[in-house]
């Protein structure tokens, strides 16, 4: 019963707390028996707020007795990546550097959920500094993949992706910079968003890149994901780069994608040598897509290198910028994978850094240009389902990435699980759409979803032993 | 230039940046600045008189969009 808890979805589970049929308090003491069973093989969290969470169910259920029901976050339990500062909490980008670290402040948005009435449950496991990759020489292990712990979760959101996956949370938070929310979404076969470029506030959460960061949720479905858009997506006076922009309709998720137009990016698919399963996936996906009435054609997009040229350039500058010091008084308190993808920005020079930046205007153009013919672009989430923990592919300039280039854009950019593979690992797709249109990315996801009988597969977990979904 | 070389070479310019950093972080190292430093090659292409904007800075209030 209790494990029935949580697999509700936020959207089921709204409708059951604003209906007082489900107590804050009940969902989140399954949560954490839960978290307490499974997580010791998933390592999905690095802190678990057991009494504080139980206290916030509490207030919460007091709330809502008293009839003060604040919305669809009340009392749903979430995690946040620990890379969002949290007041009065541990906050270490799961390295050594910040070990001790408790912030004096919450992050913008983690003071938004919190508003909303959102159940904090802990902090999740990340890459270090949510660039690390998969690494084994820092203070905290890396997470696993629910749907076999043999395997990667993906990263950066590491943690939050395997709770999410693994029903250890309703919704997390997590950040992407060159495909950290929706990598992870992808591996572990979850809703995930990288939301338009300044539409949630990166206020409180430890950067990595300033031009390219953006934060967003992690959820079960592409309805909670819009559900939590509907709390984060505030302008924030003190974030730079927010966006102040009418909130998109997020509302409009359940409604019909007939006539909605959608290009199929089939060349990059390609060029990627995408694995089979991936795009057998895919196509199947599209053609859902055309039952339901929408309209495909392919689409050209600029080639992968362009965008991994300006990206890299971008972020490794920005984010040895941001970690000079530390690198060159205390190198040892990063892990191995942090420093070989960090310290190379030390060389990127002023005027290749000007140059990532005008290109990256003319990518921006080119891709607005694509979206005059189109409302929504689909690729696959990822090249390869999820491989062994570690072995991933290594990071490399050819290498190919369906995320990065809309770390680029800045689009909104949304994964979906579209399927499962022979050995039970979730498969994937990504949804583009044009800026400040998430709404119609969330509903092309949600659309699919609906019509599809993947959201009905859990991963099956038990104490001591993961196995596969049946 | 052998990969002992280029990773000798490696240690002198990190140093030049205050860097000092595992021998076992080397190898690694050496390729992914490659990349990068080819990254930023192909940045470069042909701009004789790149007069192209970077951004335009501007103190006035932006309007919503």
């Amino acid at each position: 019963m209790s494990d029935d808890l949580c697999f509700l979805t936020i959207t089921e589970a709204a409708q059951l707390i604003k209906a007082r049929k489900l107590s804050p308090v009940e969902v989140t003491a399954a949560y954490l028996e839960r978290i307490a069973r499974l997580d010791p093989q998933l390592n999905a969290y690095l802190l678990l707020l057991g009494d504080d969470a139980m206290a916030s169910a509490r207030a919460a259920e007091a709330e809502i007795m008293q009839g003060h029901y604040r919305g669809p976050l009340h009392g749903v339990p979430v995690a946040l990546k620990d890379i969002y500062n949290t007041k009065g909490i541990r906050t270490t980008a799961h390295s050594a550097l910040l070990q001790h670290h408790v912030p004096d402040e919450d992050a913008f948005a983690a003071r938004l959920l919190a508003e909303a009435g959102a159940v904090l449950l802990g902090k999740t496991a990340t890459w270090e500094f949510a660039i690390g990759g998969t690494s084994f020489d820092l203070p905290w292990p890396p997470a696993r993949n629910p749907w076999n712990a043999a395997h990667d979760p993906g990263g950066s959101s590491s943690g939050s992706a395997a709770a999410v996956a693994a029903g250890l949370a309703m919704a997390a938070m997590g950040s992407d910079t060159g495909g950290s929310i929706r990598g992870p979404a992808a591996f572990c076969g979850i809703a995930g968003i990288k939301p338009t470029y300044g539409l949630v506030s990166r206020r409180g959460i430890l950067p990595l890149s300033f031009s390219l960061d953006h934060a967003g949720p992690l959820c079960w479905t592409s309805q909670d994901c819009a559900l939590m858009m509907g709390v984060l997506a505030r302008h924030d006076p003190l974030d730079a780069a927010s966006a102040d922009v009418p909130q998109p309709d997020f509302a409009s998720v359940t409604g019909s994608i007939r006539g909605l137009r959608i290009g199929y990016a089939r060349a990059m698919t390609q060029e990627a040598e995408t694995s089979a399963d991936v795009v057998a996936a895919l196509e199947q996906a599209i053609a859902t897509y055309r039952d339901l009435g929408a309209v495909v054609s392919e689409v050209e997009l600029a080639p992968s290198i362009n965008y991994a040229d300006v990206a890299s350039t971008i972020s490794r500058s920005e984010g040895y910028a941001i970690h000079e010091h530390a690198l060159t008084h205390a190198p040892e308190l990063y892990g191995q994978s942090f420093r070989q993808r960090i310290v190379p920005g030390a060389f990127v020079r002023a005027c290749d850094y000007v140059n990532a930046m005008r290109d990256r205007t003319h990518l921006v153009q080119q891709l607005a240009h694509v979206m005059t013919s189109v409302d929504v672009v689909v690729t696959p989430g990822a090249v390869t389902p999820a491989p062994v923990l570690g072995k991933g592919a290594p990071i490399s300039r050819t290498g190919p990435s369906f995320a990065r280039p809309f770390n680029v854009t800045g689009s909104p950019a949304l994964a979906v699980c579209s399927g499962f593979n022979e050995a039970g690992l979730p498969l994937s797709m990504q949804i583009v759409g044009r800026p400040f249109e998430d709404h119609v990315v969330l509903r092309a996801g949600h659309a699919f979803e609906a019509a599809t009988q993947f959201r009905n597969q859990r991963p099956k977990l038990t104490a001591g032993i993961s196995a596969a979904a049946e | 230039m052998d990969q002992r070389e280029q990773e000798q070479q490696l240690v002198e310019r990190l140093a030049a940046y205050g860097l000092k950093l595992p021998q076992g972080d080397l190898a690694v190292l050496v390729r992914m600045i490659a990349e990068l430093e080819a990254s930023s090659q192909a940045l470069r292409r042909d701009r004789p008189y790149a007069l192209e904007p970077l951004s335009t800075f501007s103190l006035a209030p932006r309007r919503k969009a």
